[in-house]
């Protein structure tokens, strides 16, 4: 008896609460996106606490230990967080006001932080927004206003058997005819797959959506309110993603786990792939020493409208509830300039988002990065809505059927689009 | 209980009027009395009783509500400013065809697991009770070190097995078998996930059948023995019916344990390939990535009935005989 009297009180007692702190949806459509004050140009002072994920956390205190020396008051302290779950614990720290000043936010992620409104949007004149690619740029944009500064950038070019090509007798494909005759050529020096594509992993999007772009496909409308994923264009893409599957150039399935493309490409089995900056890295480590100089790199073959390739990256953002955002403002402002983002080129090997710092020696001297500067050029972004976490997932499961040929590229486009309209873009 | 105490004491003749009559000075002191070791009790109790409430009964209360509203990720500054929705997140489960496999594949891995599972234990637990009898601890502890291993680095060395050229396929080329692409081919990665799941699960119901093999006095086995039954009949007839307990807390055990089929998936497959191995814990666990904590929120709680309906179930099955 006792005991049930006190768990109906206690859940009354909830129930009151609840009607008591106004539960219920109120009208508070439209984020308010009303940029704060300006930054002024004094030195920055006060702790500045910063979140980084991954190797950009390990490395970040070489790169303020600089800006702490210019700023004597200031005292950076950079909390290193791995990749996984990331996004969680940024949502925690937002929904219970303890959030760090900044932190670094994967760009395809930026947008579905911005609906938890936790972000402080950039102040006015705090940074030249043109001074970024523009790829770059557009992702930190969402819903009128911008919630980021462009940290780095990466984009992803094809990456390619450069002795197999070479003993085949043919050069790097510019356009997707000869990617498809080139892909055979290096199936005929022994490789069992011209080509490796995700199919369904995660991320899968980011490998499928260039051939849309690559086709002239826009994949909403200009006011980033409606899908248009119905269109002729992205129809053509998804084509030119299931014949990869279908005329045998590429395995039905792809690789699942990070690390698992590079030692097949290095034992010859995979004639090449597309893939981003880290991948030289992680080439060595497979290949060992000397194992580039079978690497051949080339910006990504064009479709009928273009050569698009996908553009990533990290940026910084101040949080609302920041303890000192003067401070943080600040810092970022400081890792956004150019001579900064080169020496941070230098400790990281992270391509700057800063176009200008392409310039300078350390960059413009190396082929490969040359490569990637000029894929850069014309590399898109993910449409930065606030749903793009779900509509990727369900881009990734429709790009899985196709590839594995449970699905046609109609049926599979049908479905995501309509499955994009319930989702929404978030406003 | 005061009122359930006078009826009695109404009919007792005189004895206990003595009794009464040494305390009738202080009826009101004696309540008091009464009333204030229950409330030191309640002090002792206290602090538990905070941190079960704030931490334990709270958060589950909190998620039941949420699987009623439209909570998304937008709301997280503001967790009361949603709107209740009512039943509307479970019909939208219902309704969404991945949400529908990955209760099925669930229910898949759960009909499969589970008897596999303890029919591989009580194998070994027999093995080890009775045949082996030389290098008992090795194998115990052999047997058990699955269980003890983290889930990642098995996950490392199972996918090199599954390999289409892996350990497995190699295995069965040996005896003329062309083995399946497992990981990749949607038929197969299931019943990869259930193997690797068996050899990962069997440690504990071991050792849980193992003492409850030990409790099984000798005389009986004995005593059939001389009344001229064979192993496999004093099995049947004194193991198996004297393990129904046993049995029954391994068979709740295993079930929510398997019932929030997570783990596999997410290191093996990612739920792939084609959904065949999306279980409903990484359904949930995906709808959260999304900020979609209303529906995932919900999805959860289905787990939960499920849970409460096949323990009772069982609870049911193993009891009626006893």
């Amino acid at each position: 008896m006792a005991r049930k009297t006190a768990l109906a009180a206690l859940a009354g007692g909830v129930l009151v609460t609840l009607a008591l702190t106004g539960c219920g949806r109120a009208d508070t459509a439209g984020a308010d996106a009303e940029a704060g004050a300006a930054i002024d140009d004094s030195p920055a002072t006060g702790t500045i606490d910063v979140w980084a994920m991954g190797t950009e956390g390990e490395l970040l205190p070489d790169l303020v230990a600089e800006f702490e020396e210019q700023n004597p008051d200031v005292d950076v302290k950079v909390t290193a967080l791995p990749w996984t779950d990331y996004a969680k614990k940024i949502e925690t720290a937002v929904a219970s006001g303890s959030t760090p000043d900044a932190t670094m936010i994967g760009s395809s992620d930026l947008a579905s932080f911005v609906a938890g409104g936790g972000l402080d949007p950039v102040p006015d004149g705090l940074v030249d927004d043109s001074s970024f690619f523009a790829g770059a740029q557009s992702s930190t944009e969402i819903d009128g206003a911008t919630y980021a500064v462009p940290w780095y950038v990466e984009t992803r070019v094809l990456f390619y058997r450069a002795d197999l090509a070479k003993a085949a007798g043919v050069a790097a494909p510019t356009t997707w005819d000869e990617f498809d005759e080139f892909t055979k050529a290096l199936q005929g020096e022994g490789a069992e797959w011209g080509f490796s594509a995700p199919t369904g992993a995660p991320y899968t999007w980011s490998g499928v959506l260039p051939y849309m772009w690559q086709a002239g496909a826009q994949l909403t409308d200009d006011g980033l309110e409606e899908f248009t994923f119905d269109t002729p264009e992205a129809l053509e893409g998804l084509e030119r993603y299931q014949s990869l599957f279908t005329s045998g150039v590429a395995s039905q399935n792809g690789p699942v786990n990070l690390g698992e493309i590079e030692p097949r490409f290095v034992a010859g089995e995979v004639g090449s792939f597309i893939s981003g900056p880290w991948e030289m890295g992680l080439l060595t480590q497979a290949g060992g020493e000397g194992f580039l100089a079978n690497v051949g790199l080339a910006p990504i073959p064009a479709g009928p409208d273009a050569n698009t390739s996908y553009i990533g990256g990290s940026h910084f953002s101040v949080f609302k509830d920041a303890k000192n955002r003067d401070g943080a403002w600040k810092l970022v402002r400081w890792i956004s300039d150019a001579a900064t983002q080169e020496k941070w080129f230098e400790i990281s090997g992270d391509l700057p988002a800063v176009q200008s710092a392409w310039e300078g020696d350390a960059l413009a001297s190396d082929p490969n990065l040359a490569v990637f500067g000029e894929q850069l050029e014309s590399a898109q972004n993910a449409p930065p809505v606030t749903t793009w976490t779900q509509i990727g997932a369900l881009v990734d499961s429709e790009a899985e059927k196709v590839a594995k040929g449970v699905s046609t590229p109609e049926d599979a486009l049908a479905a995501i689009q309509s499955g994009a309209e319930k989702i929404g873009t978030g406003k | 209980m005061t009122t359930l105490i006078a009826p009695s004491e109404a009919g007792t003749s005189s004895p206990p009027r003595k009794r009464d009559r040494a305390h009738s000075r202080s009826p009101r002191r004696r309540d008091r009395a009464r009333a204030r070791r229950t409330l030191i009790a309640w002090l002792f109790c206290s602090p538990f009783l905070f941190f079960f409430l704030l931490f334990g009964l709270w958060p589950v209360l909190a998620s039941l509500l949420m699987s009623f509203t439209d909570i998304t990720s937008r709301d997280l500054r503001t967790p009361f400013n949603v709107g209740f929705v009512g039943l509307e997140n479970y019909l939208a489960l219902f309704s969404d065809d991945t949400f529908v496999r990955s209760v099925l594949n669930t229910l898949y891995f759960v009909v499969v697991g589970i008897p596999l599972t303890m029919i591989v234990s009580l194998t070994i637990a027999v093995a080890l009770n009775s045949g082996i009898k030389r290098l008992k601890a090795v194998f115990r502890v052999g047997y058990f070190a699955p269980v003890v291993t983290s889930i990642i680095a098995i996950a490392v060395v199972w996918r090199y097995m599954y390999q289409d050229d892996g350990l497995f396929n190699a295995a069965l080329a040996v005896i003329g078998i062309d083995g399946p692409d497992w990981l990749n081919d949607p038929a197969w990665a299931m019943p990869a996930l259930i193997i690797m799941a068996v050899w990962r699960n069997f440690g504990i119901p071991m050792v849980i059948f193992l003492a409850g093999l030990q409790a099984i006095p000798a005389e009986l086995h004995e005593a059939a023995s001389v009344d001229g039954a064979g192993k496999w009949r004093s099995f049947r007839s004194i193991t198996l019916p004297l393990l129904r307990p046993t049995t029954l807390v391994v068979a709740v055990l295993l079930s929510i344990a398997y019932l929030q089929f997570f783990e596999e998936p997410f290191v093996m497959t990612g739920g792939g390939p084609l959904d065949s191995t999306t279980s409903i814990g990484y359904y949930a666990y995906e709808q959260f990535g999304f900020g979609l904590y209303g529906i995932a929120s919900a999805a959860s709680y289905v787990l939960v009935l499920v849970i409460a309906l096949l323990s009772f179930l069982q609870f049911r099955l193993f009891r009626s005989r006893s």
